[in-house]
């Protein structure tokens, strides 16, 4: 796991400091190259000037004639200095004073240029350049203190670096936008994706940039795939059970035949046969009808739905005049598939209508898992039949239909959610108690 | 009672046909959505039991189609479809009762009653009016002095719709609409010689006779 985030910003970071250094190099170097230029050429020139006021006398000795000369050159250490040698002789400005400047002879017509470090410790720029004057040698070096360059370039630099600093953390914190601004849609999709696991959602349909929109059209076809093979084994499942239970249907009507009527020992297998071959083709059609985890493609709004399965029961139930009590928030949205929760409900709500008195009592919490509670205000069950009643088909009471495979097939649809399934007795009614534990938002862990 | 029955399998057609007539229905079959559809409105049918699974129009289809209408004929939903989510879209779509196959003929039969009460406004179980008590599973008649009659098909059905729309006027044709299927040979004379018969049982002032508009059921007399 890496972030993007990090990646770019260090990237960036580093590319722009490489490109920061080189630039402040090569700006230090053109800002050095074109000053020394400069005063290369003024000092060429003051080489010219000295050689002009240079002269020899007849004792060959040179003179030089300084009102020909700047200022300058006269005001001690005033940065501007020269030296003249010729033959045994050597000539330096006054503003040399007691210092000098270490030069040799140059062959005549040679000229180079030095790095010194002159009076007070100030680097100098020295022109070299040898002449032939009245037939005798001069060698002329005049020199120049760089130091206001030098501290100038130092100025430069620094302000050249600030800026360089500021521009990248600006460019830095410019770039954190924008990526943070491209991943937006990454957190929206996270959004999305979670909604879709609540069963919020029936497909990731945001706005995505380009670069992922593949990415998610890929989500989109694996969801709508599982949901399309849900919905044809569902439906091939129901056309199996429909095919198989018409026959089975007319076999069990046959026990009513008048021929059949007359020999009891048959109508008892057929009609013993039928019940046991419709229980186990129920039971196991019906476990494999279940969505089980996953996103479901219809969420079960809790409320509605359990109020949708009370109008069935008090129908197929008039007789009794059901009493229901429901405690369900309005607002309970389980994540579960609609159609298992609605077997799972029905299956236990009837078993608990066949046993109720008057009473039945749903209640849903939300906390960290769901619970649900159906409880009734009939006989309840005593200690060995609630420990009986866990294992898989079995009845309490042979005579009340459908008993053993209700509560069976709500125990395979707990199963295939982890949760938990606990009877005992009810507190508030009296009667028996079904206590169902799903753990929310299963899939995500 | 004439009921429409709604399926597509010729053998539970047979069986189904022979144990509803037994218990006292005049059964007209429709085996397919469409002919069901038209049948359901025809209103001379006083219940249905209805397959979802029909070819040509689904059952659901069938029943929602009636109930958009304004048909509010008693309907039994028969089905191999039974988990509880067709259940629920079973009585959403207007469905009174729903009966899960493989069934019970007695089952069925006892939810058909039931469900006719209902929708007559008499209680379940046996119908007691006055001195008479109708005994549904014997198809006998119990008059309160002890004496019991038993009542022959017709005669049964005859009395089961008088008294379950007792106090309404009753035209010859429609008493003959509602206790015979399309088979029977229909004679609205005949009708005219079982209220004689039943009130021979019953006692003469039980059923009134309106001249040229029919019979009613006196419920107090």
């Amino acid at each position: 796991m890496y972030s993007l985030q990090t990646r770019l910003g260090s990237g960036l970071f580093i590319s722009l400091t490489v490109a920061f250094l080189l630039l402040w190099l090569a700006t230090s170097a053109t800002i050095r190259y074109l000053a020394e230029n400069y005063i290369h050429s003024r000092l060429q020139h003051d080489s010219e000037t000295i050689l002009g006021s240079l002269d020899f006398n007849r004792q060959n000795l040179a003179i030089i004639d300084k009102s020909k000369l700047n200022i300058i050159f006269q005001r001690p250490f005033s940065g501007h200095y020269f030296k003249v040698l010729t033959g045994e002789q050597q000539i330096r400005s006054r503003s040399l004073w007691d210092q000098d400047l270490a030069i040799e002879t140059l062959p005549s017509g040679k000229k180079t240029n030095l790095h010194l470090i002159g009076p007070e410790q100030k680097p100098l720029l020295v022109y070299v350049s040898s002449y032939l004057k009245q037939n005798h040698p001069v060698t002329i070096a005049v020199a120049e203190d760089l130091s206001h360059i030098e501290l100038a370039l130092t100025d430069f630099q620094w302000k050249f670096s600030l800026s360089a600093i500021l521009v990248l953390l600006l460019l830095i914190l410019i770039q954190v936008y924008i990526v943070r601004d491209s991943i937006r849609p990454l957190n929206k999709i996270r959004e999305d994706l979670r909604a879709l696991e609540r069963g919020e959602l029936q497909s990731l349909d945001s706005p995505v940039p380009s670069e992922i929109s593949p990415l998610i059209k890929e989500i989109n076809r694996l969801i709508n795939i599982t949901n399309q093979r849900l919905q044809r084994s569902r439906n091939s499942l129901g056309d199996l059970a429909h095919a198989l239970k018409k026959p089975l249907t007319v076999l069990s009507q046959l026990s009513h035949d008048a021929a059949i009527q007359q020999r009891p020992d048959i109508k008892r297998t057929l009609d013993t046969q039928t019940r046991t071959m419709h229980q186990s083709m129920e039971r196991v059609l019906k476990r494999a009808r279940l969505a089980g985890e996953g996103p479901a493609v219809n969420y079960f709004s809790a409320h509605k739905e359990v109020s949708s399965l009370i109008d069935v029961l008090k129908a197929m139930y008039r007789e009794k005049n059901l009493d229901f009590v429901i405690n369900i928030p309005e607002d309970a949205v389980l994540s579960n598939d609609r159609e298992d929760m609605l077997e799972l409900l029905g299956n236990i709500m009837e078993n608990a209508c066949k046993w109720t008195q008057q009473k039945i009592a749903i209640t849903v919490q939300l906390n960290k898992d769901i619970l649900i509670l159906i409880e009734d205000d009939g006989a309840g069950a005593d200690e060995n039949d609630l420990n009986r009643l866990s294992e898989r088909g079995t009845r309490l009471d042979e005579t009340t239909e459908g008993h053993g495979i209700g509560l069976a097939i709500a125990k395979d649809i707990i199963e295939q959610y982890h949760g938990k399934l606990k009877f005992g007795r009810s507190e508030k009614l009296g009667g028996f108690c079904v206590s169902i534990t799903l753990p929310e938002n299963h899939s995500s862990t | 009672m004439r009921l429409l029955l709604v399926e597509d399998d010729n053998n539970l057609i047979r069986t189904l046909r022979r144990d509803l007539q037994k218990a006292g229905y005049a059964v007209d079959v429709a085996d397919n959505g469409v002919d069901a559809e038209y049948m359901g409105d025809e209103k001379i049918y006083d219940i249905v039991v209805l397959d979802l699974g029909l070819p040509e129009r689904s059952g659901l289809e069938v029943l929602r189609s009636w109930r958009k209408s304004g048909n509010t004929l008693p309907v039994v939903i028969l089905t191999a479809r039974d988990s509880w989510q067709e259940r629920v879209d079973g009585f959403k779509a207007g469905a009174d009762d729903y009966v899960g196959k493989p069934f019970h003929i007695e089952e069925l039969i006892a939810r058909l009653s039931a469900l006719l009460h209902r929708s007559h406004q008499k209680p379940a179980g046996s119908i007691e009016l006055n001195r008479i008590i109708l005994n549904e599973e014997q198809q006998s008649v119990t008059i309160r002095d002890g004496e019991t009659h038993s009542l022959t098909g017709t005669e049964f059905r005859l009395l089961r719709y008088l008294i379950l729309n007792d106090g309404k006027i009753l035209s010859k044709s429609r008493l003959t609409e509602h206790i015979y299927d399309f088979d029977s040979d229909k004679d609205s004379n005949v009708i005219e010689a079982y209220i004689k018969r039943l009130r021979k049982i019953l006692g003469k002032e039980c059923i009134e006779t309106r001249r040229g508009q029919g019979y009613i059921f006196k419920a107090e007399f």
